[in-house]
């Protein structure tokens, strides 16, 4: 063995805790190696040292002190009986606490849920008040539509679009956010006649009418002299013909009301194929201002609804200053 | 070392609320622990707190106790994490550095100091107290770790397997770290008293 081997087990030799072999090596080895031995020697005086220190008695009274703090550690209530004492009823806590979180938990609940079925959108209120609020006879319903028609136009442009309205039948009133363009530009489309249709079938028919757009172009003449206007009007409508639309006369439409009877010599009702709008609008800007543009497109939402369904537009010319009077 | 026995009784006791059982495992392990604390932490009044606090420790966590080791070993473990707690909040420069005037219940008076030396000349009595000083100042240098390992086998006389348990070692690192702490002792009484030879 080496020394360095020794070094490693004079601790167990000196404890005599070696296996006899190595045991009888270690002893062969210090026999010959005076370090080995100094340090063999060395250690084992550390050893002893230690042992041999007196056990010293702890103060008196250490174990009565002890056993009075143990005595009060036992007596006080632990933290959960500080923290919840004993109460008059013996209501469980984790009771309590069940309680409590189901509380809240309601409260959430109530607080985020859904708000519940919305109806498919207004249209089943106004199918459902259009019966009751089956119109007048047409005659008298339509002095009363064509004041709020021009009053529309006159705000439309600042207006967001209002929804179409439904089916327009024959009895049917609609709201005045329809008449804004309903109630002026005949449908193209037949129309179902009797009352207007509920909820769904309203929605869908609803989504079933095609594009109505409201351009306001400035005639460039100053108002009161719209009997100008025909040059531009005319150009207007070569437009329309030029872009595969169809001007639309009043009487025109199949249903035949009052309103479409009457148009103001400042409008044009034009019928034209949705994906042909825009390059009619770049035409119609190249010789003419159009100062606003009101677009009411419905939502396409039935699988049903056409691809590409006529756009409807009507033209007002609007005077030179104020292009937002639209109807004399 | 009271019996394992008296000592599975009293705990038995205690844990079924009779707390004045405990009283009888304070009296078994009172001594061993405080000397235990007291050569580790070097001062006798702190080493009497220490001794409190973990005989307090012991009772409020004697529920957990399970009869799976002996219950002196269970003790020891509590006395050495509170000691290494209370040592590393101590200050460096510390009462721990005992010098020969320091209070020594060997010389000052203490309940030791009432008991009769075996050598009947009062010098080799101050020489041998002057030694046991210097060496409690060796044992105050060693790491902590060092310290204990050898204070429990060296001192108290527990088993390698109880140290293992003890310190959560296994036995092998029981040996290797008190063999090396024996030597870190050597040579700090080495110093102590041959600076020249310690420097060969």
């Amino acid at each position: 063995m080496n020394c360095d081997q020794v070094q490693e087990k004079l601790s167990e030799y000196l404890e005599n805790a070696l296996g006899e072999e190595e045991q009888n090596g270690l002893t062969t080895h210090l026999a010959l190696c005076t370090q080995c031995r100094a340090d063999a020697e060395a250690l084992r005086r550390a050893i002893r040292s230690v042992s041999s220190l007196p056990s010293v008695d702890p103060p008196p009274g250490l174990s009565t002190k002890i056993m009075a703090k143990i005595r009060e550690d036992a007596e006080r209530p632990g933290l959960w009986r500080r923290l919840f004492p004993s109460m008059p009823m013996k209501v469980p806590l984790h009771a309590a606490a069940i309680l409590i979180i189901g509380g809240i938990a309601v409260y959430l609940y109530q607080a985020i849920r859904p708000l519940g079925s919305v109806a498919p959108e207004s249209g089943p209120s106004r199918s459902a008040s259009a019966p009751a609020r089956v119109s007048p006879p047409a005659e008298e319903r339509a002095p009363a539509a064509r004041p709020k028609a021009r009053d529309n136009f006159r705000a439309s442009p600042k207006q967001p679009a209002a929804p179409p309205a439904a089916a327009p039948s024959e009895g049917k009133a609609g709201n005045l956010a329809d008449k804004n363009i309903g109630a002026i530009i005949p449908d193209g489309k037949k129309k179902a006649e009797g009352p207007a249709p509920a909820g769904r079938a309203l929605l869908e028919a609803q989504v079933a009418t095609p594009t109505e757009v409201s351009l306001f172009v400035e005639s460039g003449i100053a108002q009161g002299d719209e009997k100008d206007n025909a040059s531009l009007v005319k150009r207007i409508e070569d437009l329309v013909l030029r872009s595969g639309g169809r001007i639309i006369h009043p009487g025109e439409s199949e249903q035949q009301t009052d309103r479409t009877l009457f148009k103001p010599s400042n409008m044009i009702w034009a019928t034209l194929p949705e994906d042909h709008y825009d390059r009619f609008k770049a035409d119609l800007t190249s010789f003419a201002k159009v100062s606003s543009e009101v677009r009411n497109r419905p939502a396409q939402t039935s699988p049903t609804a056409p691809v590409s369904s006529p756009i409807h537009i009507q033209m007002v010319l609007t005077p030179k200053e104020t292009p937002e009077k639209t109807v004399p | 070392m009271g019996s394992e026995e008296n000592d599975r009784e009293s705990v038995r006791r205690v844990q079924a609320g009779e707390t004045e059982a405990f009283e009888g495992l304070i009296r078994r392990h009172e001594k061993a622990i405080f000397n235990l604390l007291y050569r580790w932490l070097g001062d006798y009044d702190e080493a009497a707190d220490a001794a409190q606090d973990v005989f307090l420790a012991a009772f409020r966590s004697l529920r957990q106790f399970r009869a799976e080791s002996r219950f002196s070993t269970w003790l020891y473990r509590i006395a050495v994490n509170h000691s290494k707690t209370r040592r590393s909040r101590r200050a460096k420069t510390d009462r721990r550095t005992v010098s020969l005037e320091a209070a020594d219940p060997e010389r000052d008076g203490g309940p030791i100091a009432s008991i009769p030396h075996p050598g009947p000349d009062p010098a080799e009595e101050v020489e041998q107290r002057e030694a046991h000083a210097q060496i409690q100042q060796a044992l105050n240098g060693l790491k902590k770790g060092d310290a204990m390992i050898i204070l429990l086998h060296d001192l108290q006389d527990v088993p390698y397997e109880e140290i293992a348990r003890i310190l959560d070692i296994r036995m092998g690192t029981v040996k290797s770290r008190l063999h090396r702490a024996r030597l870190a002792l050597k040579d700090r009484l080495l110093r102590q008293s041959d600076p020249e030879r310690a420097k060969r």
